[in-house]
């Protein structure tokens, strides 16, 4: 397992460098060092290279990390609370309820002042994901038998997401052009707007938010004998499925308000995990901080140079390479279901 | 000492448990016999506190059932019930250490790790443990459920009493695995202060481990007491309406043929 991590640790610093390194400017080592060297001896004399990864390329390259390894655990979380393999934040509307949530706050936020500055967003993502996905659980929730059918999760997913889609849709009808296009970035994911305030933001909600699911981590794992074999292992099923569901919530709808619908990280990551060591939740949540920045990282590096100097939004790399992915492993390993 | 008075389950108007006072004495094992629908199962819900008796209550040394935490009283009381199936795959260890999870909070002491060992050694599955718990077979995977269970409340210093509930355990498990897995936990109830309660359904294997049998019939209790005192043509004739030949082989040892 150390192992693993060691791995993903020394291919993530690879990506990393790289990350800053290439773009619509390619940046020597050298200037790259002479960059770091002012930051840390707040050496306010910089060329414009240097202020390109000061600036640009070092908070993008590190809130891809944050938020690859928010959106991995995420996925962790939902498929160890549901009992599943295929459930992630998209598929049970947290992430259209964060779109809807985002959108809201584009058109109608400068009408409405409200004082909480930089928060302002990823409070309304957070508000939108959290009507979303209670709404899915309430209904999915079977009467008679007091827990969800993957199958009647998955169906009142789709309604879900296709109301609060909906929402999104007219709201993006009746905004004006600048925050149209807002809303259209933002549905198909994008970190070209990364700055330090979003570093600063979203790290700090992951950071707490994966060590209180890293807690969880234990009783996630008793959960997959049954929820009555749960209890029996003194695990109370029902408050833990709610706290687990309002950490994951923030911590996706957060990572998401800055950067948009990235899709299928929160599947793929876990599922690669799992082949390579099993499904211990404790090491799925720290394998996933880890694989779930890396994978984000070199998504970011292929959407900034396949069609250099444009730029690609990431969520329409991670789907692409995400969705076969998923296939493949769907049908590798059947055993699963 | 656990003891229930006056506990009646009803659901839906149906009454599953009617009025039932029973004490289950310390190093005891009770079986629950009783045709389908007697009640069997509910009452080991009721008694494992998996489920809240709709009437009376149940105490365990003294306390009310009700008054322990989840938590702690998952650290002396385990539940092994006939379903095994994990979600996940995980290693046959992996699973056997979750029998521990109550006992602490993130790491595993050094403790827990030996009880796990002792606990693989005692149901010989050592040689499986590094296998991935969803290839084994259906036997295979409940002998790994009787190890976490024994795992979870076994206890290596402490005197004080454990309950040990077993909801129809050996439902997959072929007849040399029955014989060896009550010949188990009868050694089990040995080295540690344990109140067994239990449901089988076979009458010659309760008749051959049980200290006490608790008859069951549509949610009343029809009798409680030895297996021979118990399990007379008579009874049986009530509750499963069916007559049983008696083969007595020897002095100590009674079989019923059907």
């Amino acid at each position: 397992m150390k192992k693993i991590y060691l791995i993903l640790v020394l291919l993530t610093i690879v990506a990393v460098i790289i990350s800053i390194r290439y773009g619509a400017v390619d940046l020597s080592l050298k200037e790259i060092l002479s960059a770091l060297n002012k930051w840390f001896t707040d050496n306010p004399d910089l060329t414009l290279n240097e202020r390109i990864l000061l600036e640009i390329r070092l908070p993008r390259a590190l809130l891809t990390l944050i938020v690859g390894s928010s959106l991995a655990v995420g996925g962790v979380l939902m498929q160890g609370l549901f009992l599943n393999p295929i459930v992630e934040p998209g598929l049970i509307g947290t992430s259209s309820g964060a779109a809807f949530g985002a959108a809201l706050y584009f058109v109608l936020g400068a009408t409405f002042s409200f004082n909480t500055g930089e928060w302002t967003l990823p409070i309304a993502a957070c508000i939108g994901a959290m009507l979303s996905t209670f709404l899915v659980f309430m209904f999915a929730e079977s009467k008679k038998q007091n827990k969800s059918s993957i199958t009647s999760l998955l169906l009142i997913g789709i309604a879900i997401n296709a109301l609060f889609l909906s929402g999104v849709g007219f709201l993006a009808y009746i905004a004006r052009d600048p925050q149209a296009r807002s809303i259209t970035f933002w549905n198909l994911g994008t970190l070209s707007g990364s700055n330090w305030h979003a570093v600063i933001i979203v790290g700090i909600t992951s950071v707490i938010c994966i060590l209180i699911g890293l807690r969880y981590a234990k009783q996630l794992n008793a959960l997959m004998l049954g929820t009555s074999e749960a209890k029996n292992l003194g695990v109370n099923v029902k408050a833990l499925k709610i706290k687990v569901l309002i950490v994951n919530v923030i911590l996706v709808a957060v990572a998401t308000s800055f950067t948009g619908i990235i899709g299928f990280v929160g599947l793929v990551v876990p599922h690669l995990l799992r082949i390579l060591k099993g499904s211990d939740n404790r090491y799925l949540i720290i394998g996933s901080v880890l694989m779930g920045g890396l994978l984000l990282s070199v998504a970011d590096i292929l959407a900034r140079l396949l069609l250099a100097p444009a730029e690609l939004p990431i969520g329409i790399v991670t789907t692409a390479v995400g969705a076969p992915v998923f296939i493949y492993l769907l049908r590798k390993n059947e055993y699963y279901f | 000492m656990l003891k229930a008075e006056n506990i009646s389950y009803q659901i839906d108007n149906k009454t599953l448990l009617n009025n039932i006072s029973i004490e289950f004495n310390t190093g005891e094992t009770t079986l629950i016999v009783g045709a389908n629908g007697a009640g069997k199962s509910t009452l080991i819900k009721v008694l494992s506190k998996e489920l809240n008796p709709t009437a009376g209550t149940i105490t365990f040394n003294k306390q009310p059932i009700q008054s322990f935490k989840t938590s702690e009283l998952a650290k002396v009381r385990a539940v092994l019930s006939q379903s095994n199936e994990l979600a996940f795959p995980l290693l046959v260890e992996e699973v056997i250490m979750m029998g521990r999870y109550p006992h602490f909070d993130n790491k595993p002491a050094a403790t827990d790790i030996a009880i796990c060992k002792q606990a693989m050694e005692l149901f010989d599955i050592t040689k499986f443990k590094d296998r991935n718990f969803l290839t084994l077979s259906g036997g295979e995977k409940q002998r790994v459920h009787f190890a976490r269970i024994v795992a979870q409340i076994w206890n290596n210093n402490t005197t004080e009493t454990k309950l040990l509930f077993l909801d129809e355990p050996l439902t997959f498990l072929d007849i040399r695995f029955q014989l060896d897995f009550m010949n188990i936990v009868k050694e089990f109830i040995k080295q540690q202060n344990l109140i067994i309660i239990g449901v089988l359904h076979d009458l010659n294997l309760a008749i051959k481990y049980a200290d006490k049998i608790l008859l069951l019939d549509n949610g009343n209790l029809l009798k409680y007491g030895t297996p021979k005192e118990v399990l007379t043509s008579e009874n049986i004739e009530k509750t499963f309406k069916i007559t049983p030949h008696l083969y007595q082989k020897n002095k100590e040892e009674t079989y019923l043929i059907f």
